[in-house]
């Protein structure tokens, strides 16, 4: 599968909206279901998926979905 | 299931998690869990939880005050719901260093990682119906078949208690069946083989013999609670099964069955100490808020702004979500310039208690007779500071000359917990809406 559509349908499944409204440019704070509790489950969730491991310092720098996905490559999951 | 949750800690994430399978209610801001205990608010008691748990972080936080206490308030007030206080150490010994995330703690005062959360998330997890057992060193002392075996009677009853409740047992153990048998047997044992809805005496591994058993009583593995001494059994049940609960060694029963009410005869003991205690501190008819807020030696410093303040201002108002009456967020810059403004002031508050100092918690600033912010962190909630500030901002107004204050709150998705803020302190409601409060109160 497409590693972007596979990581906004995870996105998507996790905040629980349909898939199309996502997109890569979507930010943190742009939709009322990513707000800032599902920041921080995001965070987990997505290092758990994805394997990598984002630091304390880099949490407040990740605020576009794209910012997550440029992540997703880096831990060769 | 209708979950309260109760910490000293924040348990958003948590309950997000919780909210796919369960209702759930929690207190505004965190860290309230005791004030809630002592006087529950309107819509918990409405809510009638079915299971409270009580998450008391010591990793990273302070438990101010005694669980046991909240536990028994609760149970006086609440009867019909079960109370579970999970041993969180215990969890996090079980589980290693992976139960913790020391970067959400910094972040959002949430001690727990990913693997922790859905740890504590079992905990609530849909109705458990069968508790399988391993049986040497869990129902007996020894090894069945090779000599004496001194059955675990305290354990064995306890379990046997559960059977009478509705709850199955599967036998999950590795012995020679006809060893387990007579173990079962020995005096002094309060379960038989008959008390054993599946029996799974062998040598397979255990995952797979639970699987199969699943399927059997076609059951969700969810159901299931796998109790064993061995850590390497636990560990192996938990990485092919994750969606099994599988407590820490010794378990507690009357925490992994909340549902049933299980009051065992170690429960029953422990209630009657805290009680016991409760009246040696003369508060068998529930000490009340007052006397705990008393107890934390709550100091504050009310003052109006001054410039090296404006700052920490300025971050409270882009933080604060739910004590925020109309959510205007500010730079620095901004809120530097509040000092300028004509006819215009912003009090401050600062506060903090025997554990240690909370700083800055909250702003209020009157512009033209009228309250445009009243903001404060969740970290200062639940303990009524709100109304000392609102005394000195009321007398500050009033020595400016103001007769008239207006206050408005208007909806945000957070700020539901101070909807009726201005309610509580007196003020005359003007009009409303379904997203706007406006009020007005006479000072002088």
């Amino acid at each position: 599968m497409n590693a972007e559509r596979e990581f906004l349908d995870f996105a998507a499944g996790l905040f629980g909206v349909d898939p199309s409204a996502l997109s890569l440019a979507t930010a943190y704070g742009s939709l009322p279901e990513w707000d800032s509790v599902m920041h921080l489950r995001l965070v987990m969730e997505f290092e758990a998926k994805y394997g990598v491991s984002i630091a304390l310092e880099e949490v407040p720098a990740m605020t576009t979905l794209g910012d997550f996905f440029a992540k997703a490559g880096k831990g060769g999951a | 299931m209708k979950v309260a949750l109760l910490s000293n800690a924040t348990t958003s994430v948590l309950e997000g998690m919780l909210r796919e399978k369960a209702g759930v209610w929690s207190p505004p801001g965190h860290g309230a869990w005791m004030e809630t205990a002592l006087a529950p608010p309107d819509d918990l008691v409405a809510f009638a939880p079915e299971l409270f748990i009580i998450l008391l972080d010591r990793r990273f936080a302070v438990v101010e005050a005694d669980p046991a206490e909240a536990v028994a308030a609760l149970r006086r007030r609440f009867p019909a719901a079960a109370v579970v206080l999970p041993d969180l150490e215990a969890m996090a010994a079980e589980i290693g260093e992976g139960f913790y995330d020391e970067r959400m703690w910094k972040l959002a005062r949430m001690p727990w990682s990913l693997t922790g959360l859905r740890e504590l998330a079992k905990l609530a997890a849909p109705v458990k119906k069968v508790l399988a057992l391993d049986f040497d060193g869990v129902l007996w002392d020894g090894v069945a078949g090779e000599g004496e075996v001194l059955p675990r009677t305290g354990f064995q009853r306890e379990v046997a208690a559960l059977v009478r409740r509705g709850v199955a047992l599967v036998a999950l153990s590795k012995n020679n069946p006809a060893d387990a048998e007579a173990a079962l047997g020995t005096a002094g044992a309060a379960l038989s083989r008959g008390d054993f809805a599946a029996w799974r005496v062998d040598w397979n591994p255990k995952p797979g013999n639970l699987a199969a058993v699943a399927a059997e009583l076609n059951l969700g593995l969810d159901a299931f609670v796998f109790v064993d001494d061995s850590p390497a059994e636990r560990a192996e049940m938990r990485a092919k099964l994750p969606e099994v609960c599988v407590p820490p060694f010794p378990p507690r029963l009357d925490a992994l069955f909340p549902q049933l009410g299980a009051v065992t005869a170690e429960d029953a003991a422990r209630v009657a100490g805290y009680r016991a205690e409760a009246e040696r501190r003369r508060f068998a008819a529930g000490r009340s808020l007052d006397d705990y807020l008393e107890s934390l030696k709550i100091h504050t410093d009310i003052h109006l702004m001054r410039p090296d303040e404006s700052a920490r201002v300025a971050q409270l108002s882009q933080r604060a979500n739910q004590f925020n009456v109309l959510t205007n967020r500010y730079s620095e810059a901004e809120a530097r310039a509040f000092a300028d403004e004509a006819d215009a002031f912003t009090a401050v508050m600062s506060a903090g208690d025997r554990f240690g100092e909370l700083g800055l918690v909250a702003f209020v600033r009157v512009r033209g007779g009228e309250i445009v912010d009243w903001v404060m962190s969740c970290r200062a909630m639940n303990r009524r500071l709100e109304f000392a500030l609102e005394e000195f901002v009321e007398a500050e107004a009033a020595r400016r000359g103001v007769a008239r204050l207006a206050a408005t709150w208007r909806r945000t998705a957070r700020n539901e917990p101070v909807r009726e803020l201005y309610d509580r302190f007196g003020f005359a409601l003007v009009s409303k809406t379904e997203g706007e409060r406006r009020y007005e109160r006479i000072l002088g």
